[in-house]
């Protein structure tokens, strides 16, 4: 299954999608960007959304370009969320494995099964709201973007602890 | 069909360029594949091109350009009252004549156009030319330098657009609405069994689709004039920095200012990209997020998870007849042991987890709070130069100020590029109420709603699904419907696929061309969307530029060979560094059946030997130049392939071409 973006946040990024660039020597992946941006937006605000799939784009299974080796890191903030959301201790060995099984897939590039993909598109998709809150207008420049998303992950947060 | 066009030649009398007439046949009458036409700088290439442009495109037809934009090409000093332009084209041997008509003094242009049965008033080229003669399209074969900038800005061009005009994609969307016309016809013929209830759904239907038409159309006039707007703001910016440049010690200090504003400019592009960078990190953009990460990983290692043995050990022990202890397994404990391997991980799992816990450690094993504190401090870095740019902008600003204020020139391009900006924030406005949906229309109410009040065309669109949904269940067309909805769906699908498929295959021999042409620059097309999208920067050089526009432009025209269009460029090799010009007049050649360039003689070095031998010597040779501005007029009219208009002189030949000596028209 692949990631997916909100259609309508997709068009929300394009005065700075020209900007989303990767490092010399690595493909930029700039829907990718945007979904991240997404992403952390819902996690931080703990924020899901389930959309139709018609209102949505299919972006990539695995993590693409400068995401490569970011993929582990992802998924563990996303675990950490989720076990979070559901109530789970990790001291909880058995109900840690059952949502460990149930969210990760070894086999798939992505490193998450069908349903880890849902719900952590519902983070991206949920997140896109977050954004809509956070800002009056979409973004214009990349480098006031960056530093206003910075400033509202600070806020949104209780400093030190995302869970 | 096929189609094959050429540039047999063109007359312009009365204009701001020198009165000329140019043939680009040969003795047997047929066309050069290079025609090579040196004008110094200021002899009217910008005109010529226009006027080309226009006649290729129709654009100046039905009153298209203001009275002001006609009478800016009347010549200059002169008394004249009208003009002429012609443009002789064969389309597949066929001739074709645009002509272009100038009336000054009412400030219009007239068309007429001869094509087969006679001549008719007006723009009229034949129906399979038309999609290749029209404003947008024509950028793509008459170009220079500021449309290969235009290749890379989506304000300006469409690429994507140009990939499915010459692929003719879009025929495959059209098999689409024949699909859902089929379904409408069936819904017509199908005897409903209300007949009241049909035709009122069927009324409401048909009220829908006629607002989603207005609404597309009018979408489609405001993005015309958008575009169009575009291009007179940057024509007005060029005048207003021609005008605010002409005073030299006001430029000296004008360009210094905007050297500081593009270095800074520069500097945040990049620290913006480094900021971009780190914040990928998702534990750089909090501790709060480095601190969830670790503590996942020290609650995953203080409950030994995943365990030191996985599933799979489990599963083949139930396998055994033995225990690892020695101790038989029968068929209950082997069961035991099954059911108990599924609180295990398998190996894949494990080998994930540990993968992740180790990608944890490396980030934040040490230090919850590092990566922030770096991230603040690029973000320090970059505000201090967003904080210096805006001083550099205010003072760069004032400069200009002041220039407006005291010169009546700068002002008049400033009060009109400010006129224009204005226009286009307003058509941008317009053109956001068709964006999105409209949040107010509840779909379960849709029969109390007046579609002439909703501006959402996606909401139009949901409403005609519903209205569809309402007539299909009346006429017992709802199987058919679901078919038809089918089938649109996957050939939009096809038709979006093709044009992936195809922008895909056309970026990447364009980069393989583009490597071929800049062998020692990175500089590569990333995606061809509305405009070409480059990797990692948003702009280059001019030769950058314009080297990335051939090497698109060829390969575009290469695949399309079933089509052969002229294509004419102003200045090809100027900008070009001399090791590049040498592989762009190799390129030239094999770019198409006719190319037309028109040039400066310091454009000729390097770039002309190349040119030569890779086109076998094809090539015709024209200069010309404006009367009373050069030395070399005695030269000229020595020679016996010399032509004298009123204004200006015409040489054809290598020789005078080769020996002429000026960049720029003489004071």
């Amino acid at each position: 299954m692949d990631f997916a973006i909100r259609k309508d946040a997709r068009e929300w990024f394009k005065d700075i999608r020209v900007d989303f660039a990767a490092l010399p020597g690595t493909a930029s992946a700039p829907d990718f960007d945007a979904f991240y941006f997404c992403f952390i937006a819902g996690i931080a605000a703990k924020r899901k959304k389930d959309v139709p799939a018609t209102e949505t784009a299919a972006l990539v299974e695995n993590y693409p370009g400068p995401y490569r080796n970011r993929g582990p890191l992802l998924i563990a903030l996303f675990l950490s969320r989720e076990l979070d959301s559901l109530g789970v201790d990790i001291a909880e060995k058995k109900r840690v494995h059952a949502q460990i099984s149930r969210l990760v897939d070894p086999g798939v590039s992505n490193h998450l099964s069908d349903d880890g993909v849902r719900e952590f598109n519902k983070y991206a998709h949920g997140g896109y709201e977050v954004l809509l809150d956070w800002f009056d207008d979409r973004p214009r420049s990349l480098e006031t973007f960056l530093r206003t998303f910075k400033l509202r992950v600070e806020s949104a947060l209780p400093s030190g602890k995302a869970t | 069909m096929s189609v094959t066009m050429r540039i047999l030649g063109w007359k312009a009398e009365g204009l701001r360029c020198p009165d000329h007439e140019i043939d680009c046949c040969n003795e047997q009458g047929e066309t050069y594949s290079i025609s090579l036409i040196q004008m110094p700088n200021g002899t009217g290439k910008t005109t010529t091109l226009t006027l080309l442009r226009a006649a290729l495109s129709g654009g100046a037809a039905n009153g298209a350009w203001d009275r002001a934009r006609v009478r800016e090409l009347r010549k200059r000093g002169g008394d004249v009252t009208d003009a002429l332009f012609e443009l002789r084209l064969t389309l597949n041997d066929k001739r074709l004549t645009i002509r272009m008509e100038f009336d000054f003094e009412a400030g219009r242009v007239e068309y007429k156009t001869t094509w087969g049965s006679g001549q008719e008033e007006g723009f009229k080229p034949p129906f399979e030319l038309r999609r290749f003669m029209n404003e947008d399209f024509v950028n793509f074969y008459v170009f220079d330098g500021e449309l290969a900038d235009n290749l890379l800005s989506k304000r300006h061009t469409d690429a994507e657009q140009a990939v499915e005009s010459l692929f003719q994609v879009h025929l495959i969307s059209r098999m689409a609405d024949k699909v859902s016309s089929y379904w409408d016809e069936q819904t017509r013929s199908v005897t409903a069994k209300d007949e009241t209830g049909f035709t009122r759904r069927k009324n409401r239907l048909e009220a829908w689709r006629k607002r989603h038409a207005d609404l597309m159309s009018a979408k489609s006039t405001l993005e015309k004039r958008l575009s169009e707007t575009n291009g007179q703001l940057a024509s007005q910016e060029e005048r207003y920095e021609r005008e605010i440049t002409k005073e030299e010690d006001r430029a000296k200090k004008i360009g210094k200012a905007e050297g500081v504003v593009n270095d800074l400019r520069r500097q945040i592009r990049e620290g913006a990209q480094s900021l971009l960078d780190e914040m990928r990190d998702p534990h750089a953009l909090s501790p709060a997020f480095a601190t969830a990460m670790f503590e996942l990983k020290s609650g995953l290692d203080r409950a030994k998870l995943p365990e030191s043995a996985a599933r799979e050990f489990f599963e083949d022990l139930a396998m055994e007849d033995a225990c690892v202890c020695g101790r038989a397994i029968d068929d209950e404990i082997r069961t035991a042991i099954r059911e108990r391997a599924k609180n295990y991980l398998s190996t894949e799992d494990v080998n994930v987890l540990n993968q992740m816990k180790s990608a944890i450690s490396d980030v934040v094993g040490q230090s919850r709070h590092k990566a922030e504190e770096d991230l603040a401090q690029t973000i320090k870095q970059v505000s201090e130069l967003v904080t210096n740019l805006q001083s550099a902008q205010n003072e760069l600003d004032e400069l200009k100020h002041a220039a407006e204020q005291s010169d009546p020139d700068v002002m008049k391009a400033k009060d009109e590029i400010d006129r224009l900006k204005e226009d286009r924030d307003d058509i941008e406005k317009e053109l956001r109420r068709f964006d999105g949906k409209d949040n107010k229309v509840r779909l379960d109410r849709i029969n109390t709603v007046d579609p002439d009040r909703v501006f959402a065309i996606e909401t139009i669109e949901d409403g005609i699904k519903v209205f569809e949904d309402q007539v299909a269940e009346v006429t017992n067309t709802r199987m058919l419907r679901q078919k038809r909805d089918i089938l649109v769906r996957i050939i939009r699908s096809a038709h979006e696929k093709a044009k992936q498929a195809i922008t895909a295959e056309i970026r990447d021999e364009a980069n393989e061309r583009i490597e071929k042409l800049m062998p020692h620059n990175d500089i590569r097309i990333d995606e061809i969307d509305r405009c070409l999208v480059l990797r990692g920067q948003s702009g280059g050089s001019v030769g950058e530029t314009l080297s990335v526009g051939y090497a698109f432009l060829s390969t575009l025209f290469d695949r399309a060979n079933q089509h052969q269009l002229p294509f004419v460029v102003d200045s090809p090799a100027n900008p070009i560094d001399f090791e590049i010009r040498a592989n762009i007049g190799e390129l030239v050649p094999k770019l198409t059946g006719q190319f037309i360039a028109f040039i400066i003689s310091s454009e000729r070095e390097k770039f002309l030997t190349s040119l030569k031998k890779a086109s076998n010597g094809d090539i015709q040779y024209i200069t010309l130049f404006r009367k009373g501005a050069s030395h070399l007029e005695t030269k000229a009219m020595a020679d016996l392939a010399c032509v004298t208009t009123n204004d200006g002189f015409r040489v054809t030949g290598e020789q005078f071409f080769n020996e002429f000596q000026l960049d720029a028209e003489e004071a």
